[in-house]
């Protein structure tokens, strides 16, 4: 009896440790944090600043040909990415990467698939003046946009300036960090909402935790380390993709492409840097095969031996962490100068 | 009346764990620093997945993360335990006043657990039984540091180099004695000859492993002995091990794994001369899988000199034995399992081993287990006149938890 009375005591006092208040664990997902924790000093929310970068957004006019815009790879109507493996620009050329969706990219540290841009301030006027995409110059943009007097009133009222590519820069920033999704059926089952997922969902969490591996890589409010991996994808073709490297032009870099956000992922197919897995079963079924073997192959890349069931289980976990999102309509965009009758 | 006021105090306990375990969804050590399920090093606990292998072959750091990983003091606590607690019956046939029977319930154990990193290249692993005398309600245990050990990260992942220091369970040891899914033990892993080398039994020495871009995995140590024969300064020795996995994986999940060992070492000789002779251990073992199902075999054949020979000095002390096991995950968070395993000695001890076991675990959370289980175990003591074998039985229902 006494022995028993020391155990009691003994594992009393263990439990009282290891179940103390969670500290978290390195690799908790929780929500996302306010719009506010994102927002940089240098670029402040305003309304009027919103409304421009929407215009901005939409208006095809920012590209060499007047015939692309952002909203064309970064569709609102398709979780604001593209359904399209690969992206086509400006004519009709085609790019190697796939659309990311614009969807709580305010939260992601590095924006492109090789993260080559750290700010959405950044990331704005990249595709501009990139040939395969929009394909027109920073100062071409500029000066049409100078010449619209609708834009250039507006870039008065919010920066007290002309048309500048910082501006433009800003203000498309300030709208897409708008682009943010709600509370997902995850969000509602972690505050206590057990019916909020079901039963599949709970599984798949688990498997997501557990068994799949998913968490060292998806972890924290956006489902994202905010790191770069090699899993392989493409890495067998004849002149592959090398992402991150091209960036850092460090040799672990090699194949290494950003590890999105998974948030909403269920309606932003296809997937992954090239667009090669077009559903969310494709992608699981690549992770468990453990990716693609190559020379840099992520040492967390291993074959997962997951069964159809658990697979499945997944996929509902995964589409459990769509949440609303606003889907906008084109606005009216300020008219040419001849339009407006201005000179 | 007694015996049965304790029962009743382990099933509360029992049950009150199981429910704290499982309301809290609390996990061990190395899950609660990370925020994960134990299935993410674990196929079903205690048995380490492919994934787990690679992290503690990384030492304890994840495989690629090295740079993000938090040490013990800024993670939660590191400490974790392990129990077990159900109903017992453990039979003897022709024992010879050998063991006493067991028909009751029962806690089997405690363990202690603790691990994390002191540093980013500095991990540590502790194992603790405390000691528990026996009675019908609770199982006896040896007080003992069963596994203390620091591991340091020369290299890391995806080709880890690690030098361990401490007492630990040696590479030599293709299938964890410790994290074996049956109750039942390995025999030809508790089988000590004469030299006293049980290998089983954890070590104290130092160990450096490595694995190879070429998926060859390295190990070699030093140790210097265990407590299975203390009255002869239990062995000493030098020990390699060499494995490789064909297809990715490390053979636990996936993947189809095949090793080797070799132990040379020197025992002591009981005589008090403090002399020792010397003994060695050659193993072969595979691990296969197939879907869901894993199949586990391992062969060991042992010399010992003719010095430590106590039943015919004449002449080298062989033994050999092995084990196949067969495991199987289930939907639904279940594992059934099956082994047969043998020891055949000399023929002048005459005393061969041959167990089988079958059994399952279910997991209604990842933390605990319900465990059923059937052994059998008959000891050969055929060319013993007037001595029958000894059969022993073994059928456990138990909840194994761990948090």
């Amino acid at each position: 009896m006494r022995t028993a009375l020391i155990f009691i005591a003994g594992v009393s006092v263990i439990l009282t440790l290891a179940l103390a208040p969670a500290i978290g664990g390195m690799f908790d997902n929780g929500p996302l944090p306010p719009l506010s924790a994102v927002v940089p000093a240098d670029n402040p929310q305003t309304d009027a600043k919103v409304r421009l970068g929407m215009q901005l957004y939409f208006d095809t006019r920012l590209s060499a040909d007047n015939t692309i815009s952002c909203a064309t790879c970064h569709k609102p109507a398709t979780g604001w990415a593209n359904h399209d493996s690969t992206d086509t620009g400006i004519k009709g050329q085609v790019g190697g990467r796939n659309s990311g969706t614009i969807v709580d990219a305010a939260h992601m540290k590095f924006q492109f698939w090789d993260g080559r841009a750290g700010s959405l301030e950044e990331q704005a006027l990249g595709p501009i003046h990139n040939p395969i995409e929009m394909g027109e110059t920073l100062e071409n943009v500029v000066r049409k946009l100078n010449a619209i007097p609708g834009y250039k009133q507006q870039f008065q009222e919010v920066f007290g300036t002309d048309v500048t590519t910082d501006g433009i820069a800003k203000a498309i920033a300030a709208f897409e960090r708008t682009v943010v999704s709600g509370p997902s059926p995850y969000d509602r089952y972690v505050m206590g909402d057990r019916r909020a997922m079901s039963a599949a969902a709970v599984r798949g969490m688990k498997i997501f935790n557990g068994k799949g591996h998913c968490t060292p890589c998806h972890s924290g409010p956006t489902f994202s380390d905010q790191g770069f991996h090699n899993l392989g994808v493409g890495m067998n073709k004849p002149k592959p993709d090398v992402g991150r490297i091209e960036v850092t032009k460090d040799p672990k870099d090699w194949g290494r492409f950003k590890t999105p956000g998974l948030r909403n992922v269920a309606v932003t197919f296809p997937y992954l840097h090239d667009g090669s897995e077009k559903t969310l079963m494709d992608v699981i079924e690549l992770y468990n095969r453990g990716g693609v073997p190559n020379r840099n192959l992520d040492p967390l890349m291993q074959p997962l031996n997951l069964t159809r069931q658990e697979k499945e289980d997944v996929v509902a976990f995964l589409e459990a962490l769509t949440g609303p999102f606003p889907v906008l309509e084109a606005p009216p965009l300020p008219p040419d100068a001849e339009a407006s009758g201005a000179r | 009346m007694r015996s049965a006021r304790c029962a009743g105090w382990v099933l509360v306990l029992a049950a009150s764990i199981g429910l704290w375990a499982s309301r809290a969804g609390a996990i061990p050590a190395f899950a609660r620093k990370y925020g994960f399920q134990c299935t993410m090093c674990h196929v079903q606990f205690t048995k380490l997945n492919d994934f787990g292998v690679a992290f503690r072959d990384n030492g304890y750091r994840i495989m690629g993360k090295e740079a993000e990983e938090k040490n013990v003091f800024e993670t939660p606590t590191p400490v974790s335990l392990r129990t077990s607690a159900g109903y017992n019956n453990d039979t003897f046939t022709n024992r010879g006043g050998e063991a006493a029977d067991v028909r009751a319930f029962q806690l089997n154990g405690l363990d202690l657990l603790s691990a994390g990193l002191f540093s980013d290249r500095i991990g540590y692993f502790m194992v603790y039984t405390p000691e528990i005398k026996g009675s019908r309600s609770v199982a006896a245990q040896d007080g003992t540091l069963e596994m203390a050990s620091v591991v340091y990260g020369v290299r890391s992942a995806p080709t880890p180099l690690t030098v361990r220091l401490g007492r630990f369970e040696p590479a030599y040891l293709a299938f964890s004695a410790k994290r074996s899914l049956t109750v039942a033990p390995y025999d030809v892993y508790d089988f000590a000859g004469p030299d006293g080398l049980a290998m089983s039994d954890t070590q104290t020495g130092v160990e450096v492993a490595t694995v190879l871009p070429c998926r060859l995995k390295l190990a070699c140590g030093w140790v210097n002995g265990n407590e299975s024969q203390p009255s002869s300064d239990s062995p000493s020795g030098l020990y390699l091990r060499a494995s490789r996995t064909q297809r990715r994986g490390e053979g636990q999940v996936v993947g189809q794994r095949a090793g080797v060992f070799a132990f040379f070492g020197r025992s002591r000789l009981a005589d008090g001369t403090g002399n020792r002779e010397s003994i060695r251990r050659l193993g072969l073992d595979a691990s296969l899988n197939f879907g869901q199902t894993n199949v586990m075999a391992q062969y060991v054949k042992g010399k010992d000199d003719a010095a430590l020979n106590a039943f015919d000095p004449r002449r080298d002390y062989d033994f050999s034995g092995g084990f196949v096991e067969v495991n199987h995950s289930f939907p639904r968070e279940m594992v059934g399992f099956a082994r047969w395993g043998w020891v055949n000695t000399p023929a002048e001890q005459d005393q061969d081993v041959k167990g089988w076991t079958l059994g399952a675990r279910y997991y209604p959370e990842m933390n605990v287990a319900v465990h059923l289980e059937y052994a059998k175990r008959e000891v050969d003591h055929g060319a013993d006149e007037g001595t029958s074998d000894l059969e022993e039985t073994i059928w456990t229902l138990r909840a194994d938890f761990a948090f």
